[in-house]
């Protein structure tokens, strides 16, 4: 019995496995023509901006995050709940989306270059004013939409940190400055690196972003060797090369957690103590910490509310609902396929906790990391050769060539999904099986529950609400992702995001802000779940 | 009642328990002693029917429950366990937990029989709480009446106060005793804790390296150990060197003893006598004296640590009246009283 699931679990993983090993063996067909291409034009741009996109939204997250923790954990002010709060708002903002309304905002057209032409009675070409559509601006919209991944993690690293430490510090002579510098920097570092390794890989990720302000990276330079020069393998080892780096980050990541097994000696479990400020100072930290929020989330919340509500031509009409019911039903599908195969592994595991079922884990596992171009690539290029061999036999044997049913059906959407986000929801679903202990199982049997009775009466009610979280998680990541819905759609299928983005790339900023709101508001649902863990932690 | 006979348990390729046999009649209390890894709890796990037996058998009144290829599972033996961590549903009240095992029967049979429990346990009030709301004596006490509730034929409990805090603990254990009394249960519980075991079993089983050294009441553990091992864990002592002399006659520096009759060593052997701290008697007569080298206070006794003049001796121990408060260096007489004479192979 363990064989045989043991088994069918590595043919799981190898399917999952599957883009991403495509993509690595494109290299083993060089497309030298083109790479020289490649490396005489665009491929400097692509490493360059790549990167300079990656770090700068690291360290801008790093700094960002950290601070507003620290205000939020050591300082007691008024406001501080709400911005506790407010503070994760922008997760439910995806970068594409912020990037259209600081465009809409921003640019000669907008409010507030009007404004200001208007009020200091200057016209086009007299001032100077930042372009967003830029580099620069591509970090900023990102930082401001990202750091709440340093933010969550710093903040329940300074929580669990002893009140002790600071008390000894202080005995010790050692000042606030000197207390950060030296202890709780130090501590907190494990979880504020990982946190902005998150943010670079996201940042890495992106596509509608940078598509849309112009700048060129791997994940725009996919898009155009694919569909600009027609060259799938050149794409494919594009992508290898992306992921390379983003592999590279996670190690960098791993390596700098390497003997940093810092822990909290003891149970200390007593209240944090925060430093009151004065009503003044009060006020200020406040407002200094509203902005942050304000420019990642309030305000382009607003700008599409107004959009959505005066000026669209679209309305709620039938287009809309079949965008919407488009992305619903995708993202339902993937979400409980998703949640079952992450059970799979998770009792997998359980029953047989060999090595190799571990590695596996882990190794799906890694699909979170790896962009979604990379992924929809990798799972376009098999599914075509597999389209066009079946076609082959069916037209062979019964003079039938049924399509593309692999890579030009949801087929290949929701496989794509499922390497992506099979890890969010394992997490979720592994913590659950983790409060479900052997001896609950073993006490459930000599009550007289047979096997299946103990996973109905013992594991499932227990573990309800992570595998509610987990296939929530996964809805709302189906909904957000850009790049591989791009790409691996069936032709003339069309959800939530791609709508968006389309209207966004024919410069109707306007009319895609119905369908942009529509992803924020179901991106708040696992921001407000996520806020209530986190409170009940805190 | 239960007969386990001649059982071995693998854990891949190392044996837990190596040969083991133990019988338990109807309504006793025996429990499994001994260091941890010492294979008690897997005796347990293999009765429970969570461990397969790779020799021997298990029966319960004569029906087989494990044997070299049958394993029955766990679910069709009537056999309750309680956890060391309780492994209670925390997704269930106290009255929903007790009530798991029952669903064969009414909802009024099971209210009865949750009521009933409560009462046994003293758990009256708690019935709708859940677990985590509930005190570490008070998830034992849910335990125990989960565990009780399909009335198990037999009920095995693994370092059942183990979680306990210590006062705690001996209050369960009496309460636990009464209760298993009252409802005339078979059990076999798991401890490495000596104290816990005199005050729970009837029998006790000491165990070393998966196998059993000797099955019997406490009394026989402390002042007749079957081996080295049992003597050495079973209280406190420390051995004396002896010689066999003719006419089965034990010399000791201390003393002389006859030799009991079940041993038969020869002449001139050279052997290690058990003393306890009790068979060291204070007396300012004897014409023995020994240095004191430590103390320990213990409310109504002191045990001090002697140290004889005979250098082959270590140290002997003595349990003084506490008003004998003597201080270190001091020496004081002391007489030998062996009541039971156990002897070791040097």
């Amino acid at each position: 019995m363990p064989t045989r699931l043991n088994v069918s679990m590595m043919l799981v993983s190898s399917l999952l496995a599957l883009p991403v090993i495509v993509v690595f063996a494109s290299w083993s067909t060089p497309q030298l023509q083109i790479w020289q291409h490649l490396a005489q034009t665009v491929l400097s741009d692509y490493v360059f901006n790549s990167l300079i996109l990656a770090f700068s939204v690291g360290i801008g997250c790093l700094i960002i995050g950290t601070t507003l923790a620290w205000c939020v954990v050591k300082y007691e002010f008024w406001g501080r709940r709400l911005l506790q709060w407010l503070f994760i708002l922008p997760l439910a903002m995806p970068a594409y989306i912020i990037a259209y309304t600081y465009t809409g905002l921003l640019d000669f057209a907008g409010p507030v270059q009007t404004a200001l032409r208007d009020y200091f009675q200057l016209s086009y070409g007299q001032y100077w004013f930042p372009e967003i559509r830029s580099l620069g601006g591509a970090v900023s919209v990102m930082v401001l939409v990202l750091y709440p991944y340093v933010y969550i993690l710093a903040r329940t690293a300074f929580t669990e940190q002893s009140r002790n430490l600071k008390e000894a510090s202080g005995s010790l002579g050692v000042s606030s400055f000197n207390y950060f510098r030296k202890v709780a920097w130090p501590l907190a570092r494990p979880a504020l690196l990982t946190g902005s390794a998150l943010a670079m890989m996201e940042a890495f990720a992106d596509y509608g972003t940078v598509q849309y302000f112009g700048v060129s990276t791997f994940t725009t330079g996919i898009f155009r060797t694919w569909f600009g020069l027609d060259n799938q393998l050149a794409a494919s080892q594009l992508a290898a090369l992306l992921c390379t780096f983003v592999l590279v980050v996670l190690l960098l990541e791993k390596w700098s957690r390497r003997q940093i097994r810092y822990y909290q000696s003891g149970q200390s479990h007593q209240p944090i103590m925060r430093k009151k400020l004065s009503l003044s100072r009060s006020v200020l930290m406040f407002l200094l910490c509203l902005t942050v929020p304000f420019f990642g989330f309030i305000l382009p919340v607003g700008q599409l509310l107004i959009w959505a509500l005066s000026y669209t031509e679209m309305g709620l009409d039938s287009a809309f609902f079949t965008l919407m019911w488009n992305s619903f039903w995708l993202a339902a599908v993937t979400a409980c396929l998703v949640v079952l195969i992450a059970l799979l592994y998770g009792f997998a595991k359980r029953l047989s906790p060999t090595p190799m079922m571990t590695w596996q884990v882990q190794g799906v596992s890694l699909g979170y990391a790896i962009p979604g171009t990379v992924i929809a690539v990798g799972v376009l290029v098999p599914l075509s050769w597999a389209d066009h061999q079946f076609n082959q036999i069916t037209a062979l044997l019964f003079n039938l060539t049924p399509g593309l049913i692999f890579s030009g059906t949801v087929f290949a959407l929701i496989l794509a999904y499922t390497v992506r986000f099979l890890a969010v929801a394992l997490q979720s679903v592994e913590a659950g099986l983790g409060r479900v202990t052997p001896a609950m199982d073993e006490a459930a049997r000599c009550l007289g529950a047979s096997p299946r009775q103990v996973l109905w009466r013992v594991h499932l009610p227990i573990m309800r609400a992570s595998i509610l979280s987990a296939a929530l998680l996964v809805f709302v990541d189906v909904l957000k992702e850009l790049p591989a819905t791009l790409i691996l759609r069936p032709f003339n299928f069309d959800t939530l995001a791609v709508s968006a983005f389309q209207y966004a790339s024919d410069e109707r900023l306007i009319d895609a802000a119905l369908p942009a709101l529509a992803i924020v508001l179901a991106g708040l649902l696992p921001v407000i779940l996520l806020s209530r863990a986190m409170d009940k932690h805190a | 009642m239960l007969d386990v006979t001649n059982i071995d348990v693998f854990y891949d390729k190392t044996q837990a328990v190596n040969h083991t046999s133990l019988h338990l009649k109807k309504g006793q209390i025996g429990c499994l002693l001994g260091p941890s890894g010492c294979g008690k709890t897997s005796i347990l796990r293999a009765i429970a029917g969570f461990e397969p037996i790779k020799n021997g058998e298990i029966t319960v009144t004569g029906n087989i429950l494990s044997s070299e290829h049958f394993t029955l599972v766990p679910e069709k033996r009537n056999i309750a366990v309680v956890f060391q961590d309780f492994a209670l549903f925390p997704h269930l009240s106290v009255a929903q937990n007790i009530t798991f095992g029952l669903s064969h029967l009414s909802h009024q049979q099971q209210r009865d029989r949750v009521n009933e429990l409560v009462e046994l346990v003293s758990l009256q009030g708690t019935e709708d709480k859940f677990p985590h709301q509930l005190s570490g004596g008070q998830k034992q006490r849910v335990a125990l009446a989960r565990a009780m509730a399909p009335k198990p034929q037999l009920l095995l409990m693994d370092e059942p106060f183990a979680n306990l805090d210590a006062d705690l603990r001996d209050e369960l254990a009496k309460d636990v005793r009464q209760i298993l009394n009252h409802e005339q249960t078979t059990a076999l519980m798991v401890t490495h804790d000596q104290q816990e075991a005199f005050a729970m079993a009837d029998v006790i089983g000491v165990m070393h390296q998966g196998a059993i050294h000797q099955w019997g009441s406490a009394y026989d553990l402390y002042h007749r150990p079957a081996t080295r091992f049992v003597a050495d864990f079973i209280g406190e002592g420390v051995f004396i060197p002896a010689i066999i002399r003719e006419d089965k006659y034990l010399t000791t520096t201390l003393a002389e003893f006859v030799l009991p009759a079940k041993y038969n060593f020869t002449v001139g052997t050279e052997v290690d006598v058990l003393v306890r701290p009790d068979d060291i008697i204070h007396d300012d007569m004897s014409p023995f004296s020994a240095k004191v080298v430590a103390k320990s206070f213990r409310g109504a006794h002191i045990l001090y640590e002697l140290q004889l003049p005979d250098p082959k001796i270590q140290k002997v121990l003595c349990l003084a009246p506490s008003h004998h408060d003597h201080t270190l260096g001091e020496s004081i007489g002391i007489k030998l009283d062996l009541q039971h004479i156990v002897v070791f192979n040097r």
